[in-house]
This record gives C-alpha cells, structure tokens and sequence, in this order.
C-alpha cells in the first residue's frame, strides 16, 4: 500500500513536470527566428530620405498625380504690408457751420473794413479841417477820431473772432481743411454739396503707419471707393484709440455720413518679393512651412516668414524664394504626415 | 444510484421515452427561438464616461474633466482599471469592472459618484455614460447619397427622420453620425461690423438668445376650467432672427441682422464620411448590450425598406451594405450548420455500418438529437447565444455523445445475444439492466475525467475565457446530458426495440472485416514490442521536440468578408485633407475586383465617445462573396495599394478582430507599449525611441504611436497687465475668443419636431487664417475696441492630440502589429530591445495588447492544467485497480499528442487558443477511450474471470475496437467539414481546433489500439477480484 503511495506521488510530480515544461515551451516559442521574419516583413516604401543634412521626400509622377499633388511658382509681386484699419465717413454739420460762421465773420470783417476806412477818411478829413484854422469844432474833431478808433476796434476783435473760427476748425479738421475754408477751396465745396466724403481713417491701436497718399475704402459688399489724403487729423476717436488721419473720397452710392467702414492700411515701404499662398502653408512644431519641389519627383520643406500676411497668404519679401520656386499648393499636408512617419520608423 | 436510475427507467420506460419526445419537441422550439451571434458577449463589463468640453484643449480637458471625473471613479467597488483619453473638446473615461460584477450595477454606482461632481467641472459641461452595447458594437453601417440634396439636407434627414426610426428598432442602442452638414441657425459675427455699429459681442449674444429664447406661459383658472397658456412669436427663421433688435437709440433699431450675418449654416465639423468616394452622411448602428445581431438587423431592414421609397422620392438613396456583420454571422453560422448537417449524415453512416443494424443504429442516433439539444436548451437558459463557440462545443461532443450511446447499445445487443444462447435465458429486463451498468461506471468516471479536463478551458481569464468558456460549458452540458440519455433514454429504447427482433448472431461485416485484420496486426505488433514502443517513443520525442517551433496567435484572421482600414495621418490634419487623400485611397480600392464597398469615416461623431480627430479615417472596405484563399488575397491587394499612398499610415484588421483587440488594450494593436511618466513631452521623446525600436524588429507592421505630438495649435496667452489697462476682466477676452472661434450655442428653432441650435460665431472668412486670430477686436467695458493681440501674446506654437491616462497615470502608447502571426516571438524580440534602450528616471513601461492577453491565457491555462491534472489522476486512482493501470490511461495522451503537434506544424505551425482547446478536446476524448480499454480489460479479468494473458488482451482490444473506431470515425467525420473548411467564415476558430483533434485522434487511436494493449500485456496489472484487497 505504502509502496503503491509511493508511485503514486512520484507519478504525480512526474505528469506535472511534464505538462508544465509541454505548456511552457508551448508559450516560449522560438527563442529567436529573425532570419526567418526577415522574409515576412513588409516593409512600407522609404519615401523619405537625408541629403546633405537636408530631408527630402521622394515622390514619382504617377504618386503625385495618384495623390493629386499640385504645385504652382511662387507669385513675384512687389506689395507693402498693410493694416486694417476703421474708416469712419464723418458728418461734416459743424463743418458747414464753421464755414458759415467764418464767411459771416469774414463779411463783417469786409464791412469793418469799410467802416474803418470811412471812419479813418472822416477822422483825418475833420482833423485837417480842424488844423486848417479850425474850420471845425473841436468836438466835432474829437468825435470823427473816436469813431475811428471805435471802428478800429471792432475789426481788430471781429478779426480775431474769424481767426477764431478758422482756428476751431483746425483744432477737429486739421489745417488743410481750415485753408479750405479760409480759401474757399472747391473741394470743400464738394464735401458740402455731399459730392465727396470727408474720412476718418483709424489706426488699430498701437500701430503706427506712415499716412499713404491714396488709399481704398472697403464698402459693405467689399466695393473699394479710392480715398486721398487729405492731412492728419489731430483728434482720435475716443471708441478706437488709434492714430487718425483724414481722407478724402467720392461719393458713391451706399455711402452716408456717420457710416462706418473697413479700410486696408499699406504700411511700410513696397517691397519686391513673393506670396506664398494660404494652400501651400503647413503648421509645424509652431512655425510655417511650405513643401518645395526641388526635382520633378523630390520635395523639401521650407521654412516661410510670416511677418507680413497679406489677403489669401503670406508675403515674403526679398529673395528667399527664388522666381522658379515651385511649391506644392495641394497635397503639403500629405507630404508633412509623409515626413512625419518615417520619421517615427526611422527613429531609434 | 447509477443502478436506481437505470432500472427505474427500465420500469417506466414509456414515460421516459413520452419525456425525451417532450425534450425532443421543446428543444426545436427552444433552437427557433433562440439568439444567434459570431461570438459570446466577450467584453469586460465597462462603463464609459464621455464629456463634451467645448473648445477645451487636451491638456486642459486632462487637468479640467477627466482627471476629476478619474477621482470620482477610481474607488468604486469591483473597478479593474480606468484608462481615459483627452483630446480637443472631449473626455473619455472608461472604467472597466471585473467580470463578476453586473454591469447595471456598475452604472448605477457611476452614475452616483458622477453626480456629485456637480459644480467641480467648468460651467457648462457635464459627463454622461455611454449607451449600453454588446461587444461586437457596431450591427449595421448605412450610408446616405443624393445628387440633388445638399449635405445639410442629407444630415437633417439623417439625424431628423432616419435616425429617430431606426432607434425605434428593438435592440438599437446608439446611434453615431458622420459627415453631412449638421444644420445650425449662425449669427455670424463679423468683426469690422460691429466695430462700425460700437456693438460688442455680449450685445449680440444677447440680442440672440432674446430672439430664440422660449418661455412657458402657465395657466389661468375660470371658474370651470383649467386654461393653458401657450406664448409664441420668437424667431422661427433666419430672417425672423436677422430681425431682432441688438439696440435702439433715437427711435431707430439696430438689428442682428445688421451687424451680422444671419443664415442658416454648418455647425464646426467634428467628422465627415463618403460612400464610393463621393460625400456622404453615414449612421453606424450599435446593438444594445445582449440583443440579437441578427434581430436587430432584420428590424434594421424593414424600418429601412419602408423608408427607401420615401427617401428615393426625395432624391436620397440609402446604403444598407456596408458594413453588415449579420452577413458574417448568417455566413458563419450556415458554414457550421453544413459542417454539422454533413458530419451528422457521415455519423450515422459510419453507425449503421458498424452496427448493421437499424435499430441499434436508430437507438445511437436518438442519443445524438437529445443530448445537444438538452444542452442547448440548458446555455439558453444561462443566458449564453448560439455562435461559433457554442455550436463549436456540441461539435466536438458529438463522438462522446455517440460512444456514450454506443457502448451502452453495443453491450446491451451482445449480451442480449449471447443470453438468447443460453439455456435458460435470464429476464430480458435484468440482461438489459446488468449490460448497461456494466459499462456506465466506466464511463462516468470517464465523463467526470474529461469535465476535469476541460476545467483549464472554463477558468481561462479575460477575453479569452469569456470567449471560450461558452464552448467548455456547452461541451459539458452536451457530455452530461449524453450520460443522462445513456442512463436512461437508451436502456429504455433498448428495452422496448431490441428483444422483439432477430438477434444477428455474428459480429457485422464490416466490424468482423476490420477484426480479422486488427488482430492479426496486433498480433505482428505483439511480437516486435521492443521496435514499436521505441518508434513510439521516438515519435512522442520528436513531438516534444517540435513544440518549440510552434508559433502562437490569440486569434486566427477572421474572414469576414469585411475589413476596416485604419488611415491616420499627422495630428492636426484638417477633414477636407483627409477626405480629399480618401477619396483617392477609395477610388484606387474600389480597382480591386473583390472589393465591392468602402465607405469612409474622418473624425468622430458628436456627443459620441469616440475620440478620433480629424486627422484619422475609417475606412468600411466590403468584399464580394468569396472563399477563405481569395480572401487572403484581397487582403494581400489592399495592403498593396494602400502601400502605394504616402502621407498616412495604414492599418488592416477585419472588424471582430479590432473589437476584441480594442477591449484588451483599449488600442488596435497585436502589441501594445505602455509607457508611463509624469511629464508629456518626455513621454513623447521615450514613445518616438520604443517607435523606432520596434519599428527595426523585422516582422513589425504598422507602429504608431497613438497620441503623437505635433498637433498644431495657436497660444492666446493673455497679459494680464495689458488686459488691466483696458479695463477688461480675463474672462471677458476668453470668452469673445471662444465665442467668436468655437461659437456659442444661444438657443434653439423649431421646425415641426425638429430643433436646431442657434449660435452665434465668427464670420467663416475670418475664422481661416491664423494670422487673422491676433487681429480680433474686442470691446471693452468702456468702449474700446482693442485687438487680441493687445491684451494677449498670440503665438503658433506645437500641442498634442490626445493625452491618455491608465488607472490615472499619464501613458503615452505605440501599438503596432505583427507580419507572419508569431506575435509571443515578436514581444520576446521587443522586450530585448527595448531593455536596451535607457529610459530617464520616473518613466517606466509595460507591454499590453494581444501579446500580453495570450500570456496571461496561457498562464492561466498552465495553472488549471496542473490542477485539473492532479484531479484526473485521483479520479482515475479511484476507478483503476493499481497505479500501473493508471499510468497506462495517462500513457495515451502523449499518443494523442504526437499527433495534435505534427499537424499543427503541417499546417501552418501556429498554435492559435483555438488549436489548444483543441488539444484539451483531444486529451478528453484520448482519455475516454483509454480508461475504456483498460476497465474493460479490468472487467475480463474481474468479472469474466479470465486469465491476464495475450489472448485475454486481444479478446479486450477486439471488442473495444469497434466502439473505439465508431467513436474516433463518428468524431473525426463530424469535424472533418470543420477540418476542411478551416478558414472559411465561421470555421476560422473551430476549423484549427478541428485540425488538431483530427491529428490527434488518428494518432491516438491509432496507438491506443495497436500499442495499449501490448504496454497493458507487459506492464498492466489486472487480478480476479477475489486477489484484491
């Protein structure tokens, strides 16, 4: 019996033994069968590859046309940067009363004029009489110099009051308007009559532009109205506090005082250089980026500045692209995830 | 009590017969009635949690959502793991709980941790819980196409009629919409307007919300009645809208309208799909948790085919084909069906040629029909479907089921022969009670032995258990009912066929055919036992020598007619260019002559727990009907072309398989690298070193790392000095760059049952470059209009997709998969590489994935092997006279071993769960026959009274050789269309399992008839019963 427990137990650790080491090279496998993968593997076509230090993604035609990988030259322009700023079309009543205060101003200054040129006349005539052996009174004398003095006076102050007026009128409209109206100018004329619009152009705050000689007005459905410079103009709007300055445009249908409109600023000296357009730009790692076709089947990424985005893309200024460029206008971000993923398998 | 039983059905063997026609009858109910799918529910029980923070970036999702919704999670009672994942604008939380817990339960205990975290998270945003759903998830992908109608047009439509029907199907749990144009009312701010008006976007916001607010009205009471107020007039279009007033000064009114552009327009999309390469609105159905695939798909089709003719009318066609795993499932299943139907023919074949006799055979037959049945009546009840696995357990049962009844017959006919012979023959009753328990005790003990053997497959852990263990359970209720008919059904039927007829005297022909040779070869095998042991050695060497080279796979490739194709390209990709390269991609798989279908998805749903950003596609690639090899090849011709494109990284699986690897690992990936550490962009840096190792391991496919960094995004890091001098609050700016970016929902407009948001947003144009952000005018409180870039430092810099969390921890993960199946090869390469790599202190990672699941499997399996072991040799020390009768029922399991290998390696050499359940069926049945010859050896000996000598060996071995041949031949033909089918739909688990026991019960039976009996005459020791003590 003894015996028999015996053999038991011996067969019971022999079984287990064997099924632990069957189960357990079961699950081991093969310790190491690299040469025999070697064959399975599928390797995804290396596309990507260093030259010089630089990468370059290796395309063919047909990949490119089966992928629809587009490119375009880069556009040659020579362009300035601009701002958008906020043109305001003002209403010109004050400017009509000022006018009108000054022409009044200027009429009584004309009729003081004659008052004191027939007073200074009636005062000298008297005082010659009075010296000629005193051929009129004294009193007479006394009164014809007052008169003059008196006239004197009132064109001295009626004087000053149009200068007032003219001075007004430069403190909210600037000096040019104000010659304006001291030179019954024609243009002036024109804003009265409503024939042209007297604008405000503003600044976005903190920008500072050297005022362009002629600019665009951007009126509701994006019609351009060509404005010129008139002068600065010495106030700001207290709603947007940036440096204003005074234009001068045509009417053209839509536009009415008070409205507001949208206006592109040209900043900066004209440049000569290239836009990049919009389609062409890729986001990486912060920075922009556009793919250049370097051969019919190789591309590079190129950094592009965006100092100076302009409508619809970015202007680079100088000649980091070259005129041949040719850059990749559909499919950079396909050539970017290209880049990026052999990048991962390549990484060690 | 065997004989209590017995011979009460004996008695009462016409109730017994009326109860297993009752059987019989309720069984055909119960199969018509039951659920079908491909696979058990074989998910963990999970809830997920996922949160919509509009306009949240990744990290600030982390640090805002998920990680409070984690703390609220993490000490839930049963919780297994918890992994998130944050990305733009939404959190995903996923708890997973351990399988014995009710996952209703578990939703509620969420559901009540979630509510307390009112008021923590930022104002606006509250987690939800996903909709229930099975594992497989997704029953039906349809898509939409007009010519006529617009995308918006083909998405209300989508969202307003077909989606409200379809969630009327029964079973239909969630429903998530891709692509089209999700139809808003828009306020669309245009900066310069309202700087030209001195409107701020507070005035706008609130002139809309005023427009398309609603209000009740209460009641008034008279007298008599109860009288409702209903009050109406808001704005009911966009007109109506452009007509509210944002402001009224000297009588005149400012409207929305002229400070914006009123419209109806496309709300931000967060996905887009196309069908055929051109634009589309697609609905990917899922079933609930526990419902029929195939229910829901037939309701599916008829909510459909009524709505076609309405839709066609509009100019809307519907694409119902897709994606359809009711396809597979009905494929699947009518491959299994044939498999059965051909092997249940060949079965009783192979019974009425060795019994030769139609009642015999009728009597095994009935045997069959009742024992699976009962079985299936039984998993119906615990709840369990009929699928691949279930069918596959009554499969592989129907040779014990067949041995049981056969045995039982057998004994019963001979004895009832040879008691016709006698003198004075005994009662038929007692003969027919005496031959069935002369066998049956064998046979429980045998029974109980191969329940033991299957104990490994029923413990088995994860989804492999829950995968298999339906199969172990089916077998086993299969094998007990078998005994329960052995013990009644058939002595009864026995009883009430066999003593009326002509007892044929002699053996049948084929039987006395096949013992006229088998003893002459046993006995050549008899005198040359030195040589045939040693051969079988040898063999049995050579098999263990050879386990090494067997490689392992989870699971085989399923062929279900159907593959997804991942498509990702770098994180900040937008949908118009992953739909422009998927269209291409679609057009260059649509020249492939299988392929019939592809259907694209970019991005997510909305309020959907899919975390997928614009950048990744899906693509449905459907084939036409074909074999299991053209499969292989279409497969092979999609990698190929999807090679061809660069710009993306492609990934190929079939549907089934992409569920069951996503619920391991929560990626797709054979393997998967989890790394862990507290700072993101060190996680990045170690994530980019284990790519690029693995990426050099030949045999690795597809590496990616899941959440990469790269993602382009643009700071608005505010100044708050700058912010002061304005006279702004932080918040203000915020939310005009919120509002004006991501847009504000203000309210919403009904039309008839359909209700659309009201937002208001920026200008499209404005929203497009990213030069135009810094520019932004914002109004301060006393007028101003200050540009962002006045208050804010406005900078492109470099974010992140996705930050992933498990069990809280910040995980950064590269998946990837495995060229040639061998993937426990693959990790055991990984792991020595990346060992190499030095990672920085407070980093650390793991391995996760299939691999890691097959390890864990097959330790699990190794454990449960050794006890379910130890409990069959004490079984079997209780049934066998001496240890040395023991050992020789154990010695046939290296036989049957020998054979399993060598045609493992024959066919392919990959050992996948299924092949070793195979081998588990296989020891169960090897074991069965052996105990079978040694008993009945004993019962000569014993019982008989006759000597332990050659002749006494080969008298035992020629009567057990007919019930062991019927048992091996009825076995083998019922799995041989299994066998040979192996890689068809639905044989792709059961086909390897089915190749495995066939080579294994050629070689088992094989030796246990030839070799058994000479190791049983040299070193079994059988004595009279009155030597034993």
């Amino acid at each position: 019996m003894i015996k028999s427990v015996k053999y038991l137990v011996a067969l019971l650790i022999a079984l287990a033994a064997v099924s632990a080491i069957a189960v357990v090279l079961t699950a081991a496998h093969r310790p190491d069968a690299d040469d025999q993968d070697e064959d399975e593997a599928v390797k995804a076509p290396s596309r990507v590859v260093v030259q010089n230090g630089q990468t370059v993604i290796r395309l063919d035609e047909e990949a490119q046309a089966r992928e629809g990988i587009r490119v375009a030259p880069v556009a040659q322009t020579s362009m300035r940067s601009e701002l958008r700023g906020t043109a305001v079309l003002l209403p010109v009543n004050d400017l009509v009363t000022a006018r009108d205060s000054y022409v009044a101003a200027r009429a009584k200054l004309q009729r003081d004029q004659q008052d004191l040129s027939l007073a200074r006349n009636q005062a000298e005539r008297t005082r010659a009489l009075y010296q000629q052996n005193q051929n009129m009174s004294l009193q007479a004398m006394q009164s014809t110099d007052a008169a003059y003095r008196n006239a004197q006076a009132q064109f001295a102050a009626d004087e000053q009051d149009a200068r007032l007026q003219l001075d007004a009128v430069r403190q909210r409209w600037g000096a040019v308007v104000t010659n304006w109206i001291s030179g019954d100018s024609p243009a002036l004329e024109a804003v009265l009559a409503q024939r042209s619009f007297l604008v405000q152009v503003i600044l976005p705050p903190g920008e500072a532009a050297t005022k362009p000689a002629k600019l665009s007005l951007t009126l509701p459905a994006n019609k351009l109205v060509p404005a010129r410079l008139v002068s600065s103009l010495p106030l700001v709007n207290p709603q947007i506090q940036g440096i204003s300055y005074l234009y001068l445009a045509s009417r053209a249908p839509g536009m009415a005082a008070d409205m507001n409109l949208s206006v592109l600023i040209p900043v900066g000296r004209p440049l000569a250089g290239t836009v990049v357009p919009e389609d062409a730009i890729v986001w990486w790692q912060g920075k922009a980026w556009a793919y250049q076709q370097t051969s019919p089947s190789s591309f590079t990424r190129r950094e592009v500045p965006t100092a100076n985005p302009v409508s619809g893309g970015y202007f680079v200024p100088g000649k980091t692209f070259a005129p041949t460029t040719k850059l990749v206008t559909a499919g950079a971000q396909a050539l970017l995830s290209e880049e990026f993923r052999s990048h991962i398998q390549q990484e060690d | 009590m065997l004989t209590a039983i017995v011979r009460w059905s004996l008695r009462h063997r016409g109730v017994v017969v009326a109860l297993a026609c009752i059987l019989l009858g309720y069984g055909i109910y119960s199969l018509q009635q039951a659920n079908y799918d491909v696979f058990p529910e074989f998910s963990p029980p999970e809830v997920v949690i996922p949160t919509e923070a509009p306009g949240l970036a990744p990290e600030q999702v982390e640090l805002l959502v998920t990680q409070p919704v984690e703390n609220a999670v993490v000490g839930v009672a049963g919780v297994q793991s918890v992994r998130s994942a944050s990305v733009q604008g939404l959190s995903v939380v996923t708890v997973l709980f351990n399988s014995s817990t009710n996952v209703y339960l578990n939703r509620q205990v969420i559901a009540e941790r979630l509510s307390t975290l009112t008021g923590s998270l930022p104002a606006g945003i509250s987690p939800t819980i996903a909709p229930l759903t099975t594992s497989t998830s997704v029953v039906m992908a349809v898509g939409l196409t007009s010519r006529t109608q617009s995308l918006m047009q083909l998405r209300t439509v989508a969202d307003w009629t077909l989606k409200l029907r379809l969630f009327a199907v029964p079973g239909v749990s969630k429903i998530a919409v891709f692509g089209g144009d999700e139809k808003q009312y828009q306020v669309q701010i245009n900066p310069q307007q309202l700087t030209q008006h001195d409107i701020s976007v507070d005035q706008v916001l609130a002139a809309a919300r005023q427009a398309s607010g609603i209000r009740g009205a209460g009641f008034i009471t008279t007298p008599n009645q109860r009288i409702i107020l209903q009050s109406e007039g808001q704005a009911a279009t966009a007109g109506e809208l452009a007509h509210s007033v944002v402001l009224q000064q000297q009588s005149a009114n400012l409207t929305l309208g002229d400070v914006a552009h009123v419209a109806v327009g496309a709300a931000p999309r967060l996905g887009a799909a196309s069908i055929m390469a051109q634009p589309a609105v697609m609905l990917m159905i899922s079933a609930q948790y526990g419902a029929n695939t195939l229910n829901v798909t037939r309701g599916l089709d008829l909510a459909l085919r009524a709505l076609r003719p309405a839709l066609a009318h509009q100019g809307i066609q519907i694409d119902s084909t897709l994606f359809r795993p009711a396809r597979f499932i009905d494929t699947a299943l009518r491959n299994l069906r044939t498999s059965l139907v051909v092997g249940g023919i060949l079965v009783l074949l192979v019974l009425f040629l060795f019994l030769f006799n139609l009642r015999t055979a009728a009597i095994s037959c009935t045997a069959i029909p009742l024992s699976l049945l009962a079985a299936t009546i039984l998993i119906e009840r615990q709840g369990y479907t009929l699928n691949t696995m279930t069918l596959g357990g009554l499969a592989i049962a129907i040779g014990e089921v067949v041995d049981d009844a056969v045995i039982d017959v057998e004994n019963i006919y001979r004895r009832l022969r040879e008691n016709r012979s006698l003198p004075q023959p005994r009662s038929v009753f007692q003969v027919v009670l005496d031959a069935s328990l002369e066998v049956r005790s064998a046979v429980v003990y045998a029974t109980f032995s191969v329940i033991l053997v299957f104990l490994p497959v029923l413990t088995m852990s994860g989804v492999a258990g829950r995968i298999f263990s339906p199969l172990g359970v089916t077998y086993i209720w299969a094998i007990l009912a078998s005994l329960l008919v052995a013990l009644t059904v058939t002595p009864a039927l026995s009883m009430m066929l066999l003593p009326r007829g002509q007892l044929r005297q002699a053996d049948p022909p084929l039987v006395r055919w096949l013992k006229d040779r088998y003893e002459r070869l046993l006995g050549r095998v008899e005198n040359r036992p030195g040589m045939v042991m040693g051969a079988v050695a040898a063999l049995v060497f050579a098999a263990v020598l050879a386990i090494p080279f067997l490689g392992g796979e989870f699971l085989p490739s399923l062929r279900e007619g159907h593959f997804i194709v991942h498509m990702t390209a770098v994180p900040g990709t937008s949908l118009a260019e992953s739909m422009r390269v998927g269209d291409r991609v679609s057009q260059a798989l649509l020249k492939i002559p299988y392929v019939r279908d592809v259907g694209q998805r970019a991005g997510r749903a909305e309020m959907s727990d899919d975390f997928s950003g614009t950048h990744s596609s899906e693509f449905e690639v459907d084939l036409r009907e074909l074999s299991g090899a053209q499969t292989d090849t279409a497969l092979a011709q999609i990698r190929q072309t999807l090679a061809t494109f660069s710009g993306a990284a492609f990934s190929v699986n079939t549907f089934l398989t992409e569920r069951i690897n996503e619920i391991l690992s929560g990626y797709t990936g054979a393997v998967v690298v989890n790394i862990y550490g507290p700072d993101l962009d060190e996680l990045d840096r170690q994530a980019s070193r284990v790519a690029g190792a693995l990426a050099r391991i030949p045999g690795a496919r597809e590496v990616q790392i899941q959440s990469p960094p790269g993602m382009p995004q643009v700071m608005v890091q505010l100044r708050p000095a700058d912010a002061a001098r304005w006279g702004f609050d932080s918040l203000q700016v915020l939310d005009v760059v919120r509002t004006a970016f991501g847009g504000e929902q203000v309210g919403q407009i009904y039309e008839g049952n359909q209700v659309f948001p009201v937002s208001v947003i920026l200008d499209p144009e404005q929203r497009q470059s990213v030069a135009d952000i810094s520019s932004l005018p914002i109004r301060s409180p006393q007028g101003n209009y200050v540009p962002l870039r006045q208050l804010a430092d406005v900078y492109e810099s470099s974010g992140r997709y996705m930050v992933a969390h498990i069990g809280a921890r910040r995980v950064q993960s590269v998946t990837c998969n495995v060229a040639g199946g061998d993937i426990a090869g693959f990790v055991a390469r990984a792991r020595r590489r990346i060992a190499r790599l030095a990672l920085p202190p407070n980093v650390y990672l793991e391995f996760s994935g299939t691999a890691e699941e097959q390890a864990r499997s097959q330790r699990d399996l190794l454990v449960h092997s050794v006890l379910a072991g130890l409990g069959i040799i004490l079984l079997l020390s209780i049934v066998m006279q001496n240890y040395r009768n023991l050992l020789l029922v154990l010695a046939n399991l290296p036989f049957a071993l020998v054979g399993g290998i060598f045609i493992a390696l024959a066919t392919g050499g990959n050992l996948s769960l299924g092949s070793l359940v195979g081998f588990v069926t296989l020891f169960g049945i090897t074991l069965r026959n052996s105990i079978m010859l040694i008993s009945h050896y004993e019962h000569l000996v014993r019982e008989e009274g006759m000597e332990w000598n050659w002749a006494t060996a080969l008298r035992g071995a020629s009567e057990r050789l007919s019930p062991i041949i019927m048992t091996a031949l009825v076995t083998g033909l019922g799995l041989l269309p299994l066998a040979l089918g192996s890689g068809a739909p639905g044989r792709e688990i059961e086909g390897p399992m089915a190749i495995i026991i066939l080579g294994g019960l050629a070689t088992s039976t094989a030796l246990n008839l030839l070799v058994l009996p000479t190791l049983a005459l040299r070193y079994g020791r059988f004595e009279p019963a009155a030597d034993r003590m």
